[in-house]
């Protein structure tokens, strides 16, 4: 046995046994969400989240949350982080930040693909985790027409690597539609399939969050059928 | 404790007569507990069988190891001292060669010694049978199981703790109770007290299922502290606050809560998806049986919502958790660092003691014919300070109401504690078999020696359940050889498994690669062995020493092997 390995690997031996279960908020944060107050109602629900999460110690030390925030362009606010801090960060408001204006959906998941992808090197070494979990959330998905063509095909590529991995049984992908104006067909291509996209208020955004997070505790303590872990039958599904 | 010193407490058995075990003598405070009762004279007999004592003659002269040597040597001398104390019940001698340190010959011996039983005592006449073996005490209780339970008679085990003065008793599963206890004055309404405890039918699995279906019409509403219900005694209760037990308090199916009127009690409450008919079918028949084990949170009663005819069944009453319970999940098995810092004097040896008791718990369970299903850490409690101070009865099984009972299913599962045959079925439409409970059994044990890590994770593993189905376990018999060993997922984990001994690995090789999962006595004979190995310094270390086994829960190293390692 390679003496140097060894050494490595007793400084990963610190912390918690508990198998991992990686869940991505990919959240929208354009100016049309700041506007509905969508933003402010986006901040209360991962902060209700987070203390839910960590309320309960088999979650607070199975949970490793990323946060991001798009708009024209996406970034990164929080990177998959275990266990998750007691306050979470605000997440970027466009008009003070560096994001452009726009809804660029295929960067935003595409980066979420990556992330996922790259942290799955860290957990598959640890020995066992939970299926990767992506929650898309957005106001901004128009009919295709009204967006430049080029936009269009990355968003059609970025929906295809999605469903390719879902289907692979590499993540589960959750999207949902905030306002009226979302076409949840278009956001169809970015989920596994059940639940299907729903369309919600800026109201029920809290409540979503306390679904993801009782999802969470669920999963943690073993007691929840990962299939379909995620109950969105309150929201309509057009 | 010094030897000279007088005892406090003399044991007050008087009315049955005792016979001792080898394993028993072998401690340090039988020369005292003989002294005490040359003075007090309160036993009415104490019978040593004749290969008792010859088998400490043996020990004292010949064995492997120089503490039991002494300490047969020393059992052998407080005997002779008190030669007017005891009888000795002769029997046939000890074959040529015999060294009673084998597997085998310890089996021989306990079959001696239960052949004498079954002829002089097990319902014919009370008993108090000393001995330090569980391995033994199993053995009687399945022979007392089969005497009819018309002729039971008063049956106790008793041991000795380092440290202390007095005689530890517990009364025998199969055996009428006679000393009237803390439960008996819960459930002073039912009768059930002082009848003897049959087993459940035991239903194969090819029966089918009772249809369930919602209990309530409408479904009552969603009560919590604060709310008043009632027993069928027309004792009315009031609802506290969640127990605090290691954070977890609620599950899928209902939360827990304390009572105001009774400090010993707790309430489950159902949520209202979960007040279905079966649920209640289970646990009106587990409420036929007053359970008095202090390892399980049996129900007591069932509570009542409503008045008079509207009155509606939403929960049941239950022991509380001992206050300083922990669950397995969330300590031990969560961190095992953490919990060694937090407990600085659990080793091994602790971990053991735990595993044991917790596989006497089951062993009882399983007596009763029922099926355990959802074997999850979660629903193991134990008090870590009871378990440090060598106390018995430091294990809680809670969530009793999920057990599988006859037809009715245990209907939740968690999928690293459910063997690849059941991933993916609904559970409450699944009727489970004791050989399923062997493979949590299984895991069990293995997180707890190789603390918190699941037998079939491994490097470039995924999700829990598909590493149960792949069915990949990564642990060799020999860590230096071949095999997958570098798939373990951590140091700390390689290093846990090279301090088991070898039987032990061998039964985790046979379970996790040959799916074949050893019965209860099997498990408990090689632990207790494990444990003896453990509990010879010569042995162990706490600081590193080569070769020999390391006591502390996470290893920072390998034990090294000998070629002569058995």
């Amino acid at each position: 046995m390679n003496e140097d390995t060894d050494l490595e690997e007793r400084d990963e031996d610190q912390g918690s046994t508990a198998t991992r279960f990686p869940v991505v908020l990919l959240l929208d944060v354009s100016g049309s969400m700041e506007k509905r107050g969508a933003l402010a109602e986006l901040n209360k629900g991962v902060a209700t989240m987070f203390g839910a999460i960590r309320a309960n110690p088999l979650s607070h030390a199975a949970a490793e949350v990323a946060l991001l925030a798009f708009a024209g362009q996406c970034a990164t606010v929080l990177p998959f982080t275990n266990p998750i801090p007691a306050r979470p960060p605000a997440l970027l408001a466009r008009m003070n930040e560096a994001l452009p204006e726009g809804t660029n959906l295929a960067a935003a998941v595409s980066k979420a693909l990556d992330l996922i992808d790259e942290h799955r090197t860290t957990l598959k070494a640890r020995g066992s985790f939970y299926r990767p979990m992506l929650v898309l959330l957005t106001d901004g998905l128009r009919q295709s027409r009204e967006l430049p063509a080029e936009l269009v095909r990355a968003t059609r590529a970025a929906a295809e690597r999605c469903r390719r991995e879902a289907k692979a049984g590499l993540l589960t992908a959750v999207a949902l539609g905030v306002g009226d104006k979302v076409d949840l067909g278009a956001l169809g291509p970015f989920t596994s399939g059940h639940p299907s996209p729903r369309r919600l208020g800026t109201t029920q955004i809290d409540k979503l969050f306390r679904l993801v997070s009782d999802m969470m505790v669920g999963v943690s303590m073993g007691s929840v059928r990962r299939e379909a872990p995620l109950d969105l039958g309150w929201l309509p599904e057009s | 404790m010094a030897h000279d010193e007088p005892p406090t407490v003399v044991p007050t058995v008087t009315s049955s007569p005792c016979l001792l075990d080898a394993t028993f003598a072998l401690h340090p405070g039988l020369a005292r507990l003989l002294a005490a009762q040359d003075q007090a004279r309160t036993w009415k007999a104490l019978y040593v069988p004749s290969f008792v004592r010859e088998q400490l003659a043996q020990w004292a002269s010949a064995h492997r190891l120089p503490r039991v040597r002494s300490a047969s040597q020393a059992a052998l001398e407080a005997l002779d001292q008190h030669r007017s104390l005891f009888k000795l019940l002769p029997g046939p001698a000890l074959p040529a060669g015999w060294t009673g340190a084998t597997f085998k010959e310890r089996r021989e011996l306990r079959q001696r010694l239960l052949e004498l039983l079954a002829d002089r005592f097990l319902g014919r006449a009370p008993l108090l049978l000393l001995t330090a073996s569980t391995a033994l005490l199993l053995a009687v209780e399945e022979r007392q199981k089969n005497v009819p339970l018309s002729q039971r008679q008063a049956l106790h085990y008793g041991s000795l703790r380092t440290g202390r003065t007095t005689l530890d008793l517990q009364a025998s599963w199969y055996a009428p109770l006679s000393r009237p206890s803390f439960f008996a004055r819960l459930v002073r309404w039912r009768s059930a007290w002082h009848d003897p405890l049959p087993p459940f039918s035991l239903r194969g699995p090819e029966l089918p299922v009772p249809p369930d279906a919602p209990l309530h019409h409408p479904a009552p509403p969603r009560l919590g502290p604060g709310a008043r219900l009632h027993l069928l005694d027309n004792r009315a209760i009031t609802l506290g606050g969640p127990p605090a037990v290691g954070g977890l308090h609620s599950g899928g199916e209902g939360s827990i809560y304390t009572v105001h009127e009774e400090k010993g009690w707790a309430c489950k409450l159902f949520e209202p998806e979960a007040l279905t008919a079966n649920r209640f079918r289970k646990l009106e028949l587990m409420l036929q049986r007053t359970v008095p084990d202090p390892a399980l949170c049996w129900p007591i009663a069932l509570a009542y919502w409503g008045e008079g005819s509207a009155a509606r069944p939403v929960g049941y009453v239950m022991p509380r958790a001992a206050p300083h319970a922990r669950p397995l999940s969330t300590s031990l098995f969560l961190d095992p660092g953490k919990f060694q810092a937090e407990h600085p004097r659990w080793n091994r040896r602790h971990s053991l003691a735990l595993a044991l008791q917790a596989l006497e718990a089951i062993v009882r369970l399983h007596q009763l014919n029922v099926v355990i299903g959802d074997l999850s850490p979660s629903n193991v409690l134990f008090c870590p300070g009871a378990i440090l101070q060598g106390r018995l009865k430091a294990v809680q099984f809670v969530d009793c109401d999920s057990l599988q009972i006859e037809n009715l299913p245990c209907p939740v599962g968690t999928p690293d504690a459910t063997p690849a045959h059941l991933q993916g079925k609904t559970f409450s439409r699944t009727l489970r078999t004791q050989a399923d409970d062997g493979f949590a059994i299984a895991v069990l044990l293995f997180k707890l020696l190789v603390p918190g890590q699941a037998p079939y994770d491994h490097k470039g593993g995924g999700q829990p359940e598909d590493n149960i189905r792949k069915g990949l376990f990564p642990y060799e018999m020999d860590d230096n050889k071949d095999g997958h060993a570098s798939l373990v997922p951590s140091a700390r984990a390689k290093y846990a498994w090279s301090h088991l001994s070898r039987p032990l690995k061998r039964l985790f090789v046979l379970a996790f690669k040959g799916r074949k999962w050893p019965a209860l006595p099997v498990w408990i004979d090689v632990l207790e062995d494990y444990r003896t190995l453990l509990s010879d310094p010569s042995r162990v270390f706490v600081s590193p020493i080569k070769r020999r086994f390391d006591l502390n829960i996470c290893p920072r190293d390998w034990r090294a092997m000998e070629e002569s390692d058995e």
